[in-house]
Formats: C-alpha cells, structure tokens, sequence
C-alpha cells in the first residue's frame, strides 16, 4: 500500500517536471516568435543556439511537436512559401495567442528568478 | 551553398519511403532537411555525412498513435518522421474532437434546442399530414445541405490544393516515378480530417430516417412520436454544428497558398 502511494507520488512528480520542462519550452519558443515576428522550423533552433551560445539546444523532437500542437490549439497560424525552390512553412503568433504567450513569459521570468534567489542568497540584497 | 537537385531528389526519396501521408508535413520537413544538410555541407562536411547528421535528429523520434475508443484501444507505433507526422495528425483530430463536443453542448444551452424542436415538429407533422406527398422530395430537403456543403468543400478543395483536378480523371500526364509519389501526398491535413468526421451525418442518415418517418418500411420496430422528434431534433442538432464546423474552418483553409 505505502509503496503504492509512493510511486504513484513519484510518478506525479515525474509528471509535472516534464509538465514544467516543456512549458519553459514552450515560453521560449513563443517569446521568440514574439521578437522576430515570423520563423520557420530551422530559423527557431538556430537562434536559440546563437542566443544561449549553445548551451540550449532545442531537438528537432521537441520543437515540431510543440510548434504543430500550438498551431492547432489556434496559438499561432502558418504561411508557406516558396524559397528557393522549395516551400518553406513560417509560423506566426495570433492575436488570440499573443495573450496566452505574455502570460506563459511573465511565469517562466518569475520561475527563474525565484529559482535565482534560491541559488544565489548573496547576490540578491532584499 | 544551395543543394544540387540530384541531392533534393535523393532526400525526398528517403522521406517518401517513411510513407509520409501529408503534402503540409511533408513540405515542412523535406525544408527542414535541405537548410541544415546545407548549413553542415557549407561548413566542410560531404553531403553523406551532412545526411547522416541530419537524419538522427529524426529518426529516433518515436509516437504511438493511439485509436479507437477506451475500452478497444489500440496503438500503433510510428518512428521517425513519420512518428511526427502522427503527432501532427493527432493534435488536430484532438482539437476537432473538442469543438465537436463543445459546439454539440453549447446547442443546448441556448435557444436554438427550441428552434430545432420546433423545425423537427414541423418536418414530421408536415410527413404525417401528407404535405409532403413523395419519399422523394423529403429524402431531397434532407439532403440538400449537405450536397452543398459537399460541392462547397469540393471547390475549396481545387482551389487551394491542386490535389485532385478533373484534368487528372481525363487525361494521362506522362510523369517521373518520383513525380507521381510525391502528387499522392495529400494537401492540407484539416480538410481530410473533416472530409472523415463529416461522412458521419451521412452515414448515420439511414439510420435516423428509418424510424422517425418509416419511409423505408425495413424495421416492425415502432416508435412514439415523441421520440421520433427528439431524435429528428438531435439529428438537427448534430448537422448544424457540423456545419457550423465546417464553415469555420474553411477560413483556414485560405492561410495555405502556394505562391507559384
């Protein structure tokens, strides 16, 4: 029974860690998009290198899954284009998601910088 | 450096043999490729190596896919990029499935449940009086928004897609074996899932005029006249979101134009 209840606390935990993980994901993407106005695929991974100095890289795993579930969820709309020869598919932000990705910035700011003051005490003079 | 075509055509080979369904995706994916194997080869690599660095990133995706209701489930297991084009299908099915059941509730909480009640009470008692006097013209005032609809989607379809032209029924285009591949892809993800969830009014339409009006005397089965206009009245009810689906997504249908 305790055992039991332990992993099923355990797999809570997991859980909203991933939750958490992906949400930060999430902010990054949309505060990009946010920046830049339109980005394609590539375009988002490559920034996000330049800006972290390859200390983040975001996987094409995670990236495409969170873009098209985004433009489903009516968060951001695509345009194809035609680009050397080939069609390139931008994404943009909605009027209807540009709510949400304040909303989704604003926490992950906040996230971090608690989680700052917890890490560093000395830096941050209250 | 731009890829050669020699090279484009070789990766659209290998994408195609995942057994990629989508035009969309694909498009997406097969750019996604291209950049990056261009990016790697600028920087010294040889196209081989470029390809192979590549595709990691793909192809150790994994997606299981899941169908059919709780108690049947079944999951199919996708790898690679087509792992991620089931991901995409799914996410669009799910949202789908959400208005569907949202817009189906909301009918009910509003005055159109007495609009529809009263619509269905005039349609069976306008039968029962013999107003109208042949199965004919009742089975055609059923079915003619529907076929509307149905050439409507059957424009937006041509327009937008060029996937399938009545050129294509009649004449033969002489075309490479990649060619014809690559013109199975369908076009737009939306408008296939919806064609699957709007044959379902049409499917269940023998189903639900049988009963209600007997028109087709198949089944001894009888029913009150209360219940044949509850269910007349949901039948209603279930066109008119699908309906009001459809009209709703055909605007986004327009966000996908190839500039030729």
């Amino acid at each position: 029974m305790y055992r039991k209840i332990r992993y099923m606390f355990v797999q809570k935990f997991i859980k909203a860690m991933n939750q958490h993980i992906k949400g930060s994901l999430n902010a990054i993407v949309l505060k990009l998009l946010k920046d830049n106005g339109r980005m394609y695929g590539y375009e988002i991974t490559q920034k996000v290198k330049e800006l972290t100095a390859d200390e983040i890289q975001i996987t094409e795993g995670a990236l495409y899954p969170l873009l098209h579930k985004l433009e489903a969820e009516e968060v951001l709309t695509t345009k194809a284009e035609k680009v050397d020869g080939r069609i390139r598919k931008y994404y943009e932000i909605t009027p209807k998601g540009n709510a949400a990705a304040e909303i989704r910035i604003s926490e992950l700011a906040i996230f971090a910088e608690s989680l700052n003051r917890i890490l560093n005490p000395k830096t941050v003079a209250i | 450096m731009t890829l050669s075509a020699e090279y484009i055509e070789t990766i659209e080979q290998y994408l195609l043999s995942w057994e990629l369904k989508y035009r969309e995706f694909y498009d997406e994916i097969l750019d996604h490729y291209c950049t990056d194997i261009e990016g790697k080869m600028s920087s010294g690599l040889s196209f081989d190596e470029a390809f192979e660095q590549t595709d990691q990133k793909f192809s150790k995706y994994y997606y299981g896919q899941q169908n059919g209701f709780s108690w049947a489930r079944e999951v199919q297991h996708h790898y690679g990029p087509k792992a991620f084009e089931a991901e995409y299908v799914d996410g669009f099915r799910k949202t789908f499935r959400q208005k569907l059941r949202i817009y189906f509730f909301d009918a009910f909480r509003t005055y159109q449940v007495g609009f529809f009640g009263v619509l269905a009470m005039l349609f069976y008692y306008c039968f029962v009086n013999h107003i109208f006097t042949s199965k004919g013209l009742y089975l055609m005032i059923i079915y003619l928004p529907i076929l509307v609809l149905y050439a409507a989607i059957f424009g937006e379809w041509v327009k937008n897609g060029h996937r399938f032209e009545f050129k294509l029924l009649f004449f033969t285009q002489k075309e490479e074996k990649l060619d014809q591949k690559r013109n199975k892809l369908f076009s737009n993800v939306k408008l296939s899932i919806l064609q699957q969830y709007f044959m379902l009014p049409l499917v269940l339409l023998p189903v639900y005029v049988r009963p209600i009006l007997n028109v087709i005397p198949l089944t001894n089965i009888e029913y009150s006249n209360e219940i044949k206009t509850i269910i007349l009245t949901l039948y209603f009810i279930y066109s008119w979101v699908v309906i009001r689906l459809i009209t709703e997504n055909t605007s986004t249908w327009n966000l996908i134009k190839f500039n030729k």
